[in-house]
């Protein structure tokens, strides 16, 4: 489970001074949950879940992560989690076996344990056949599919998602989409940061809009639509942050 | 701090390091061949040019000659001396002296006579003057030879004199006068060497260790692999601790291998370098200056693996970094090239600069001289200023806008 009370986050630019990247965010995301945040380039959502997997430290607020607090116990929080964002890279000079193994060793999980899990994760995302590869010499596909094995090598109760099919094919993006669909059939807590509707609309149970650091709504995909009097998701966040669309026949 | 996740974090740096091919050209193929590369190479070649600048026959000029046909005479003898045609314009000689086309100038005064002696007439200021132009090799080369025939015609003068009035050579000349080098030829190339080799042994170790920094922080940072790491449960003073030996681990390798190359190509016998010397060569170092060599390459690599890490990890690319380390291996450069100085030596005061300290003791041990209280200090001060660096590179890497700088 995930609990987030009224996070704060700053940055110092040179030219723009203090900018507030988040800026009182507070949300719950549930085991077995998908809680979308969605929101456009700059929001603060991959702030937000920086924040969150402790990569960063909050100026304010709380966050808690299986019961274990952000600030006080960070490591408890990092071994409760699986990150995985769009842009992750591998270590190329080495095989999905090597990266595996040594991500799983960073979280404690070795020997017999590891060759059960290795067994696993190479059954549910078909790794047998790369397996041993160097990495460079692998599709954009199959890199995800290990970066994916990498993210729940350690069998996380959370997941954190940023922006995962950011940049990649419809294949490999369908494959990050079953991932998500299986995990949460497992009792998962996942949040995952995105700006396709389709995507947001398909997977998450629910959804918190963010713009400019702050959370403007959130709600279940009918509760949305309910309270902003359209079918269309992307109708509803125009609304949401303000803005009207410019329909032709409007 | 957990040493386990520490090992985990070196073992897979250095299976990459061992993957990387341009971390292994500079980590064993450069320090096993630059030494003899640097022997068999420039040995020859500069034998060579030296040689044949030695063997070709020059062009001079001589301004006068009409007043020393004996002179002129001596100068033909010479096989490496080709006179040319007679200038008589003391300027124009000296701008052809200058622009190379001839190699050095004999003026002959217009007060000079052959017959001076027997005359007794002019007997001050008869000075024949030689010009060279000592920016260049060849010119320095010929004016030795000139002068050596200006001396004989010298010579040929003043026997003939003697004879004249029959007196001996020994009257003018009663003992000869010679210097003598009492250092052996082994000697002499262990001072050479004491000078060439901690300066090289440094900057290897450096240059060594510089692609394996760089790549697994900055190249960390540029291939996104970074902040999935960050997300683990390793502490970053563990993930740096990690980096830092493999750096570490890289330039002890470099270091000892450039040792070994070295050890192969000059210091045993029937050597490389003692074949270029014509097999004369006879060095024996101490194996104690080998031992104290490696010894304090410890503290030197791990002052240099800390110093790359907190400077590439501030770089957001692999360029980046690159044109950030640089400058450093500048700044090591000079302190390691004291050892060449003329006059090196250690004292109290170096023996706390990093890098001047250890490329001094270094050079002190390849001469024989060990001062144990000097190399203490140097020992004890590198690994303090080792310590510092790591320090402030785990102090960087707690800075988010250094890490997530993208």
């Amino acid at each position: 489970m995930i609990t987030v009370n009224n996070l704060v986050k700053g940055f110092t630019d040179k030219k723009r001074g203090l900018i507030k990247a988040v800026d009182s965010i507070s949300f719950k995301c549930l085991p077995g949950e998908v809680y979308g945040l969605l929101g456009p380039n700059g929001a603060g959502k991959t702030t937000t879940l920086r924040l969150l997997s402790t990569i960063l430290k909050p100026d304010a607020g709380q966050i808690k992560i299986c019961d274990h607090d952000a600030l006080l116990n960070p490591g408890e929080v990092r071994r409760s989690i699986g990150f995985l964002s769009g842009d992750t890279g591998l270590y190329r000079r080495l095989t999905g076996r090597e990266i595996l193994k040594y991500f799983a060793s960073l979280y404690g999980v070795k020997g017999a344990d590891f060759n059960q899990r290795l067994d696993q994760v190479v059954r549910m995302l078909e790794l047998s056949e790369f397996l041993d590869t160097k990495t460079d010499k692998l599709s954009t596909g199959q890199k995800q599919r290990i970066s994916i094995a990498r993210t729940v090598i350690h069998q996380p109760p959370v997941l954190i998602l940023d922006e995962p099919t950011a940049g990649l094919d419809i294949i490999a993006s369908r494959a990050i989409i079953e991932f998500i669909s299986q995990a949460r059939s497992e009792k998962r807590t996942i949040l995952f940061s995105t700006h396709v509707m389709r995507e947001a609309e398909r997977l998450c149970n629910r959804i918190g809009i963010i713009h400019q650091g702050r959370i403007v709504a959130e709600g279940t995909l009918k509760e949305l639509r309910d309270q902003f009097k359209t079918d269309d998701l992307e109708e509803v966040f125009l609304r949401a942050v303000g803005l009207q669309s410019m329909r032709l026949d409007n | 701090m957990n040493f386990a996740t520490i090992w985990i974090v070196y073992r897979k740096e250095f299976l990459d390091v061992l993957r990387d091919r341009r971390t292994l050209i500079s980590m064993i193929l450069l320090p096993l061949l630059i030494f003899p590369l640097m022997t068999v190479g420039m040995g020859s070649f500069i034998a060579g040019r030296m040689a044949k600048l030695e063997d070709r026959s020059s062009p001079i000029l001589v301004v006068g000659s009409e007043r020393a046909p004996g002179l002129l005479a001596q100068l033909k003898m010479n096989n490496g001396l080709q006179v040319i045609p007679q200038v008589s314009d003391t300027t124009q000689a000296s701008q052809m002296l200058l622009d190379r086309s001839v190699q050095a100038v004999v003026i002959v005064p217009a007060s000079f006579s052959e017959g001076f002696i027997s005359d007794g007439s002019m007997f001050t200021d008869q000075k024949i003057l030689i010009w060279s132009d000592k920016s260049n090799t060849e010119s320095e080369i010929v004016e030795r030879k000139v002068r050596k025939e200006v001396g004989a015609y010298k010579d040929s003068l003043v026997s003939r004199e003697l004879g004249k009035r029959g007196l001996p050579r020994m009257l003018v000349e009663p003992f000869s006068i010679e210097s003598q080098n009492r250092a052996s030829s082994s000697k002499m190339a262990g001072a050479v060497l004491a000078m060439l080799l901690p300066y090289m042994v440094i900057l290897l170790t450096m240059t060594g260790s510089t692609y394996s920094a760089i790549d697994m922080t900055a190249g960390e940072k540029e291939r996104g692999t970074l902040e999935t790491l960050l997300v683990c449960p390793a502490t970053r003073l563990e993930l740096v601790l990690g980096k830092f030996f493999t750096t570490m681990t890289v330039g002890m390798i470099t270091a000892f291998l450039a040792m070994v190359s070295m050890t192969m190509t000059f210091l045993l016998p029937g050597s490389i370098f003692a074949k270029e010397m014509g097999g004369q060569l006879q060095l024996s170092f101490d194996p104690a200056a080998i031992i104290l060599i490696l010894l304090l390459l410890i503290p030197i690599a791990a002052l240099f693996a800390a110093a790359l890490i907190a400077i590439a990890i501030n770089a957001r690319s692999y360029k980046e970094a690159q044109s950030y380390v640089y400058p450093l291996i500048i700044l090591v450069v000079i302190p390691a090239v004291a050892s060449i100085m003329p006059g090196a030596g250690a004292d109290t005061k170096m023996a706390f600069m990093p890098v001047l300290n250890v490329s001094l003791v270094l050079h002190d041990a390849l001469m024989g001289t060990y001062d144990t209280n000097l190399i203490l200090i140097t020992f004890a001060s590198s690994l303090v200023y080792a310590a510092i660096s790591i320090f402030i590179a785990v102090r960087i890497f707690q800075k988010e806008s250094v890490l997530l700088r993208v």
